[in-house]
């Protein structure tokens, strides 16, 4: 389980350039899905990795799937050398994303992303229309599942532009 | 909320991507009670939900120390220890 707010005002306060994406992503927009983490894709700028580096590192982020006693170092050359990280963090678990299926690298995913405003805090927010894509290109049982209710909210969203 | 959104989940017209969803097995009345909330409000629902199930799993965990197993849950304890 991740703690939405803790997580989202950590990013924030450290000025890291990211888009909520995924689960969260999904029950903003109005869908009943329930997520148990935290999906997000940041920008791969080397100041936004120093800066990402930085937010995460007091929480100890250790990719889910290593070993226990493997060492694992989170710092910005990490973070350089890999794109996307399944962690498990003190916050709970989180996903960072540098390219997003169907949709591309940050920039792509920013500019189909929408500010909604979370826990008090201007966020950026993947687009319906984003997902749905997304979730197309994923194409797993899991993403495949969701696509019927965003598409609902989809049409109805148009309908009442 | 329109009034047009509450009938397109709760009464989905024929052929519209509602109607494909209630086919599909979503059930369009939780969607719609989602609707009426702002993306703060979901989002905050949606961590309580995380802290619910969660505190559920941890009060529920098999005190043998073997790995969750939800066949295994029993939700009556019986205290059967004396005065």
């Amino acid at each position: 389980m991740i703690q939405v707010e803790l997580t989202l005002r950590l990013l924030t306060q450290h000025q890291v350039e990211f888009v909520i994406v995924g689960g969260v992503a999904i029950s903003a927009h109005g869908s009943s899905y329930l997520t148990y983490d935290l999906d997000v894709a940041y920008a791969r700028t080397r100041d936004n990795l120093k800066r990402l580096a930085a937010a995460l590192a007091p929480y100890h982020p250790r990719p889910r799937d290593f070993p226990a006693a493997l060492p694992f170092v989170w710092d910005e050359q990490t973070i350089k050398q890999g794109t996307n990280f399944t962690l498990t963090t003190d916050l709970g678990n989180l996903d960072l994303l540098g390219e997003v299926t169907g949709l591309g690298d940050y920039e792509g995913v920013r500019g189909q992303s929408v500010i909604m405003n979370l826990f008090n805090m201007p966020c950026r927010v993947l687009s319906l229309d984003a997902l749905i894509v997304a979730k197309r290109a994923a194409g797993r049982p899991k993403d495949l599942l969701v696509l019927p209710e965003l598409e609902a909210l989809r049409e109805i969203a148009e309908e009442n532009k | 909320m329109k009034k047009d959104t509450e009938a397109y989940f709760l009464n989905p017209p024929p052929g519209s991507a509602a109607a494909r969803a209630r086919d599909f097995g979503i059930d369009l009345t939780l969607t719609l009670q989602r609707l009426r909330l702002t993306p703060d409000e979901r989002v905050r629902q949606l961590q309580r939900a995380m802290f619910e199930i969660e505190n559920m799993r941890v009060d529920h965990k098999p005190q043998d120390g073997k790995a969750d197993d939800p066949s295994r849950v029993d939700l009556t304890t019986v205290d059967t220890t004396s005065g």
